[in-house]
């Protein structure tokens, strides 16, 4: 039954599993039992908070619930990005729209939201960032400074890389290019995103900092949740009408069925995991817990 | 927090203060109990779900463990909880009760 009992969180495990074993050799196990333990870990995972373990422990969950929001947030924006082409080329795209203005209107709700999402992510994440930096700074803090320096050097690399793009601008598409253009943006976001992530993780945060978060963090990651799960609404919602009034368009648009699907599976799996990381960092009675 | 807010836990932690009423135990003695007095089998992941949120409003508290076996006792806040949640079953059960002896007359 022990590996069971590993479903449950780390802080849970460390105060109830001995009792629980011993509870375990004494009962009858039944899959009722197993069932149930398997609820048990998952309400453990949603309900369980330990305030009442010390502040440092509330810190820490914070930092995990933030950094696995940002994951899941590059997450959404990858899926995100791959669904804007479908209104190219325009001239058929608005060809079907101007049938079903209802494309025009789910795609500029998803464009919307995600833009209102990638807002809220700056406001929330760049005070956060900056207070870890400036930390980093004080305290000569060697190990964030460098994944600091290497994520600044990511975002150049990338901005450098597409101004050099649209400078150049070429006529007919150069796939070898582009592919090239796209692989190096993926790869600068995979490493500025390890980078950014290890900033807040190994970042010097203090208690007062605690209600700076709630407000500049846990309200913009409500705001960043929110516009995930609407524009995941939206996405699907368009996928079902130009399934059912112009699936042709996956044929001439520059994403097709395929690219679409994933492109959206993206956006559900990475709001889902948001909605539970939010929920697992939610700061509930920070006044009384963080005055004691 | 208030006694509605243990959600679908209400009624297990209801039974643990029962149980706990009588004297600090640890957690399959507390089954055991429950499950004589009111015939509710319970599974380990529930009781543990409810003892966590005891435990956290204050209302049982954890004694030394004895071999691995941790036992709970009541509090003070916790009787009081108990008491609450015990007078409002008993005017559930006389209306209840009065009800029937209408119906049953009828």
């Amino acid at each position: 039954m022990r590996w069971l009992l590993r479903l449950y969180p780390r802080r849970w495990r460390e105060r109830y599993e001995d009792e629980m074993l011993a509870l375990l050799e004494q009962h009858t196990v039944t899959p009722a039992t197993i069932a149930d333990l398997l609820l048990g870990a998952l309400d453990a995972h949603l309900h369980y908070d330990a305030f009442g373990e010390g502040v440092i422990y509330v810190i820490n969950r914070l930092r995990a619930s933030v950094i696995e929001v940002f994951y899941a947030f590059i997450l959404y924006g990858v899926g995100w990005s791959m669904l804007q082409r479908i209104n190219d080329p325009v001239d058929t795209y608005d060809g079907a729209a101007r049938v079903h203005p209802e494309l025009t209107v789910l795609h500029d709700a998803m464009f919307i939201v995600g833009c209102l999402g990638f807002l809220a992510f700056l406001l929330g994440g760049l005070p956060l960032f900056f207070i870890a930096v400036q930390r980093a700074f004080v305290h000569r803090q060697r190990n964030v400074l460098v994944p600091f320096v290497v994520s600044v050097a990511c975002l150049l690399l990338f901005v450098t890389a597409t101004a050099t793009l649209a400078a150049w601008h070429p006529q007919t598409h150069v796939y070898q290019y582009l592919i090239g253009y796209l692989s190096l943006s993926a790869l600068l976001l995979l490493v500025g995103a390890v980078a950014v992530s290890l900033v807040i993780h190994r970042a010097h945060f203090e208690v007062s900092d605690l209600k700076f978060v709630f407000v500049f963090v846990f309200v913009p990651e409500v705001v960043i949740v929110f516009s995930m799960i609407v524009s995941v609404l939206s996405a699907t919602a368009l996928l079902i009408l130009i399934t059912v009034h112009a699936p042709y368009l996956f044929d001439t648009q520059d994403v097709g069925r395929p690219m679409f699907i994933i492109g959206l599976l993206c956006m559900v799996l990475s709001s889902i995991f948001a909605a539970i990381e939010l929920r697992r960092g939610r700061l509930r009675r920070l006044n009384e817990d963080t005055s004691t | 927090m208030r006694y509605e807010e243990l959600g679908r836990f209400a009624d297990v932690s209801f039974l643990i203060l029962a149980s706990l009423t009588s004297g600090p135990k640890h957690g399959y003695a507390m089954m055991e109990d429950i499950r004589e007095f009111s015939g509710t089998q319970l599974e380990p992941g529930t009781l543990y779900g409810a003892i966590a949120r005891l435990e956290k409003k204050g209302w049982i508290e954890a004694l030394p463990a004895e071999n691995r076996r941790r036992p709970y006792r009541i509090t003070t806040a916790g009787i009081a909880a108990f008491r609450e949640q015990v007078a409002t079953l008993q005017r559930v059960t006389t209306v209840g009760k009065e009800r029937l002896a209408i119906w049953e007359g009828s």
